[in-house]
């Protein structure tokens, strides 16, 4: 019964480095919002029975009181503008491009379409639309404890590129490229639903991150692209 | 007041079906086949037949295999290769459509309900993969696999269709056309690997070659006719088409040999 | 309109059935078509909720009766009747409606999408707004200030019938090729404003020509009570003696009015887009995806408070009235209600933290979000603040007006998660904000609704309500609701996104699979529970027990007026002498003074408005 109520215990498990932050601030809220839940109703359930309608006892006569309602509108004036403080930098943190970590260990373009994720790398040169480009589907490969950048877009309707072990999701628009970023910390494979309705397709358009160890990924590197083997592959 | 914003509601709904009829059509064209401005169906007596043989030129390119990323189960259990040159015996060249490019009159499409023109979607893989779908007739899907497709048909001249077919749905019937058009192409869009090709066709002179590059067009009125070619990767002859000519009674041979577009 | 003529209207004039019943310039017909209309629209959209929910606990199995057998759907042998059926259907090359939308009884994942977009749909613009803001707005304005109809009566009734024409052409969407809208309530462009890409042909259109259609009819009863509160207040009946019923329905119709071009013009970019061949909203022509969505919720953010404020102000009716104490904090609450309509145009970006809209932006709109919570909590301490000393009688309307207030508090907390920006892009589209959304707008409004119906029955139709049926409706729905709603925080937790049609597709979601059975379950027990509503309002409607002229002892003006209400509603036209809530007035004769009495010892006569004294 109590984990019903425990909704922290309910989240999947974290494997990004900002996904802590979320959950520290998800499980901050949970606390505030169950102690002023708590709090309502239990006086709620007390005036109930104390206050029920008894032969011989009238209710008061009270409109109001100044107090009172100064002090419970300032308190949770404080309380929720004080946790909107508290919780900006986290915001920037995951999601401001100029604040985004740099030297990435591997940058992908995710281009969403009906019913499925492209994942484009820009192969051993880093630029774009050349020859050594290479697309998957549904595949995105990246290495553990290092930073990832996603270059994200869409072909036709709007997506939403969510990876819940990473507590990040982001919209992919048509005809736009959106920057988001993530650094996992633990391989292992994990799937990446579409979280916007997209089509009568959106239920099953999945894809998948594998995130490698560092040897992995550097045999994963030269399985894809043999030729440039010798010459080190960076895929930045 | 209630009036006034009727009529503009009216107004404006009116206006946007006046707007859409003159924005359709527009659209660049793409390779395609040539149809004859009008057509009149009736009997055919002592047609004629044309045959001939597809070949494509050189080595032909080894077929790459597709990637199957999306239902592993139903769609991997046995390869899928890239349809788009599919060379069989003697280098026969399969899926090309031979047509009569500017016949004006002749035999009309066969008649009653036996004919069925089906597109099999059996392990992720459209079958055939060049269809001929004559216009007016109804175009059945088939879905064994019992995992959801979806048939999306890029048309430009007629509406676009893009339904999708869950797993217990064996065969869905798609809308009949109204005007020629294609190839347009035909994809799921559940496993993006999937895609064949569509032609609505005016008339019946029209045939895809088979595994080992050959055609059959039947019962042609005697006459002489330009003979056009489409395939998907070799592109067309539509700027210098074949002549032809066909006696009573008797049978035509026109071979072509394809090379790669580019 | 003139006390004089108006009384000699009525006694001349016998009306005609269609005059009478059904093209009514009577405000209070209005608001029981309204009513039934409602109540009607409340077990369609639940219907279609229910054919969901069977698909999201048993993805892809056949409904009960007319599914095909398992057998036949591996087989594909014959076996049941059901099978013979689906044999014939799929032989005879014709496209049934059936066939189309379930095949073998399985729904279609486009149909899919037309159900919950439809139950949104059906629900917040057919229910919920009609219900609170047609039904009880019409009914209780003119009664509660004072005065004898409407403003505009004959646009009154146009509301109504407009609100029929839009609901004809939202039903037809069901029945055209291609199938309904499947884009969602919120119809994010391009999948709304591209035909191709949904599949959705006509049923699109419809959905955008019908909501203008719908517009239009809240267009016509906004301004009607705008008119009618500014103007036609009795005498007596100053802005601060007011009910709170009023105030938020008088919030609402501005809001409705400001709110509703916003998405009329939105809609009409999309209907060009489909029609007229424009990319307003497609990319590769210059548009913008996120156009659609600034606009949209620009509409609809004030739209979900127009939902919940006149639920607000009814449960701030019924609370005194069952307390037998005056409302904690009148003015508090009506500054409370009037900074919600300010903030609901200040906040819409918080749907769209993670649209791609800029991230600054997040920053602001999180600010800004956040501050909603200080109002609503103001109006919730001061409903804790009515109990307190009270002499609390538990019937029918107070259990549900309770069960509002602490449904309410769970929605409007659970909404802090989402307020949260960095939290919200874990939680942005899954089901946390499905279980959000409908702890305010059912467990708030629709019992807020249960608890008004019950509650100004005995007024509108001059019977009562069943009690002993209301209460075991009222604790199946309560206990029902909750398990649908509460298990949805926790899917949600764990990731499990909206508007999927198979949560077993997804590996990290298969642990939590058993949850949408129970969901399943209690829906099937709610709405169950919503037949004995239907049952209790229509036979009561006949058979009740007949209603005296002020059953709860309550002090607004409609109760002053005669039971069954007459053409007209008031004899003469009252003179208010004090604020709305004054029970338990210490020495006086009994725990209530209506309005139309004076209180003796306090408040002097305040000067009479204009508008109300020409009245």
């Amino acid at each position: 019964m109590l984990k019903w109520l425990n909704f922290p215990e309910w989240l999947p498990e974290n494997v990004s480095t900002f996904g802590k932050g979320v959950d520290n601030l998800f499980v901050a809220i949970y606390w505030i919002t169950s102690i002023a839940f708590l709090g309502v109703m239990i006086t709620l359930i007390v005036f109930l029975i104390k206050y029920r309608y008894q032969e011989g006892r009238s209710a008061g006569y009270i409109h109001g009181n100044t107090t009172l309602e100064y002090v419970w509108t300032i308190a949770t004036a404080v309380i929720v503008f004080g946790l909107a403080m508290f919780s900006l930098p986290q915001w920037n943190k995951i999601k401001f491009p100029s604040q985004f970590p740099g030297d990435p260990g591997a940058v992908v373009q995710v281009n969403g379409k009906q019913f499925n994720w492209d994942m484009t790398y820009p192969g051993p040169d880093g630029e774009w639309e050349t020859d050594d480009d290479l697309q998957l589907e549904n595949q995105l490969h990246v290495p553990v404890n290092e930073v990832v950048h996603i270059r994200l877009t869409s072909d036709d309707v709007i997506h939403s590129f969510f990876v819940p072990q990473l507590r990040l999701k982001q919209d992919a628009l048509p005809g736009r490229f959106i920057n988001v970023w993530f650094e996992a910390t633990k391989p292992g494979t994990y799937e990446i639903p579409c979280a916007e309705l997209c089509g009568f397709g959106h239920s099953g358009m999945l894809g998948y991150l594998t995130v490698h160890t560092e040897e992995d990924y550097e045999a994963w590197k030269s399985e894809r692209w043999p030729d440039t083997e010798t010459k080190g592959v960076n895929v930045e | 007041m209630k009036t006034h914003v009727f009529t503009m509601l009216t107004l404006v709904i009116t206006g946007m079906f006046a707007a859409s009829a003159a924005a359709a059509g527009d659209d660049e064209a793409a390779e395609s086949l040539v149809f004859p401005e009008s057509y009149k169906a009736g009997s055919v007596s002592n047609g004629g037949t044309i045959t001939g043989t597809v070949t494509f030129e050189g080595e032909a390119p080894a077929m790459k295999k597709l990637e199957i990323t999306k239902n592993p189960e139903v769609c991997g259990v046995t390869d899928k290769f890239d349809e788009s040159v599919v060379v069989g015996e003697g280098n026969g060249l399969k899926n090309t459509i031979i047509y009569l490019m500017d016949i004006s009159s002749g035999a009309g499409f066969p008649k009653g309900a036996k004919v069925k023109h089906q597109i099999d979607q059996k392990g992720c893989q459209f079958n055939p993969h060049v269809n001929l779908i004559p216009v007016g007739k109804r175009l059945t899907m088939l879905n064994p696999d019992k995992i959801m497709h979806n048939v999306h048909i890029f048309s430009k001249e007629n509406p676009p269709y893009n339904k999708s077919q869950p797993g217990s749905r064996r065969k869905m019937p798609v809308k009949a056309v109204k005007k020629a058009e294609g190839p347009v192409a035909v994809k799921c869009d559940v496993h993006g690997w999937m895609k064949a090709w569509i032609a609505y066709i005016p008339h019946p002179y029209f045939a895809v070659s088979d595994e080992n590059g050959q055609y059959k067009l039947e019962n042609v009125p005697p006459g002489t006719y330009k003979l056009g070619y489409w395939h998907e990767a070799c592109g067309t002859n539509t700027e210098s088409p074949e002549s032809v000519t066909v006696d009573a009674g008797g049978a035509a041979t026109k071979d072509f040999t394809l090379s790669l577009k580019n | 309109m003139n006390e004089h003529t108006q009384e000699s209207h009525d006694h001349h004039h016998e009306e005609s059935f269609v005059r009478k019943y059904i093209f009514s310039l009577d405000h209070k017909t209005i608001g029981k078509q309204f009513l039934i209309f409602g109540l009607i629209m409340f077990i369609v959209g639940g219907g279609l909720a229910l054919l969901f929910r069977w698909q999201l606990a048993w993805p892809d199995r056949p409904l009960p009766i007319i599914g095909a057998s398992q057998t036949y759907l591996e087989e594909g042998e014959v076996e049941t009747a059901a099978d013979r059926k689906w044999e014939e259907r799929y032989d005879d090359d014709k496209d049934s409606w059936l066939e189309t939308n379930m095949p073998s009884g399985i729904i279609d994942p486009n149909f899919y999408n037309s159900l919950f977009t439809m139950h949104a749909t059906i629900m917040v613009f057919f229910v919920v707004v009609p219900l609170l803001v047609g039904a009880f707005g019409n009914f209780l304005i003119p009664l509660m200030i004072g005065t004898r109809d409407m403003a505009f009566p004959v646009l009154n009734m146009l509301s109504f019938w407009s609100n029929m024409l839009g609901t004809i052409i939202m039903i037809a969407g069901f029945f055209v090729p291609g199938g309904h809208a499947a884009a969602g309530w919120t119809g994010y462009a391009p999948l709304s404003s591209v035909p191709e890409l949904s599949g959705v042909d006509w049923g699109q259109n419809l959905w955008c020509i019908s909501l203008i259609v719908m517009g239009i009819s809240s267009l016509m009863g906004s301004i009607n009570y705008i008119t009618t509160i500014i103007n036609m207040r009795a005498p007596g009946m100053t802005w601060f003696r007011l009910p709170l019923a009023i105030w938020a329905l008088f919030i609402v119709a501005i809001l409705l009015l400001l709110a509703f071009p916003v998405v009329a013009s939105a809609l009409g970019l999309i209907l060009f887009d489909r029609l007229a061949g424009t990319s307003f909203f497609s990319a590769e022509g210059g548009g913008d995806a996120l156009l659609w969505q600034h606009l949209f919720w620009f509409f609809a953010h004030p739209e979900v408070y127009i939902l919940i404020l006149p639920g607000m102000g009814m449960a701030s009716e019924m609370l005194p009235v069952f307390s037998r104490k005056p409302i904690f904090g009148y003015k508090s609450m009506v500054y409370a209600m009037i900074a919600i309509a300010f903030l609901s145009w200040i906040v819409w970006g918080h749907h769209m933290f993670q649209s791609g809209m800029n991230p600054a932006l997040g920053m602001a709109f999180m600010t800004t979000t956040m501050l909603i919570a200080v109002p609503s909590a103001i109006k919730t301490f001061n409903w804790l603040g009515t109990l307190y000393r009270a002499s609390i009688r538990f019937t029918v309307p107070m259990l549900n007006t309770l069960a509002f207030v602490s449904m309410f508090v769970i929605g409007g907390l659970s909404g802090i998660y989402m307020a949260n920006s960095p939290v919200d892009i874990y939680i942005h589209d899954t089901y946390y904000i499905v279980a959000h959304i409908h702890y305010v707008v059912f467990g708030g409004s629709v019992f807020a609704i249960f608890g008004g119906v019950f509650y100004w029955f005995p007024k509108m139709f001059g019977r009562h309500m069943n009690e002993i049926l209301g209460k075991i409706h009222f604790w199946i729905s309560f206990i029902a609701f909750n398990g649908v709603f509460f298990p949805m925080h926790i899917i949600g937790v764990g990731g499990h996104m909206r508007r999927i049609s198979n949560p077993t597709q997804y590996e990290f979601l298969q642990h939590m699979q058993w949850i949408n059975v129970l969901i399943t379950m209690f829906a099937f027990v709610l709405g169950a529970a919503q037949i004995l509503l239907l049952i209790n309002v229509f036979w009561s409607m006949f058979r009740g027990k007949v209603a005296e002229q002020n059953p709860w002892q309550a002090t607004t003006l409609e109760w002053q007026a005669p039971t069954p209400v007459p053409h007209g509603n008031f004899g003469a036209i009252p003179h208010v002498y004090h604020g709305p809530y004054e029970y338990s007035v210490p020495g006086a004769e009994s725990d209530w003074i209506p309005q139309t009495q004076p209180n003796g010892e306090s408040l002097p006569d305040e000067p009479v408005p204009a508008g109300a004294a020409a009245d």
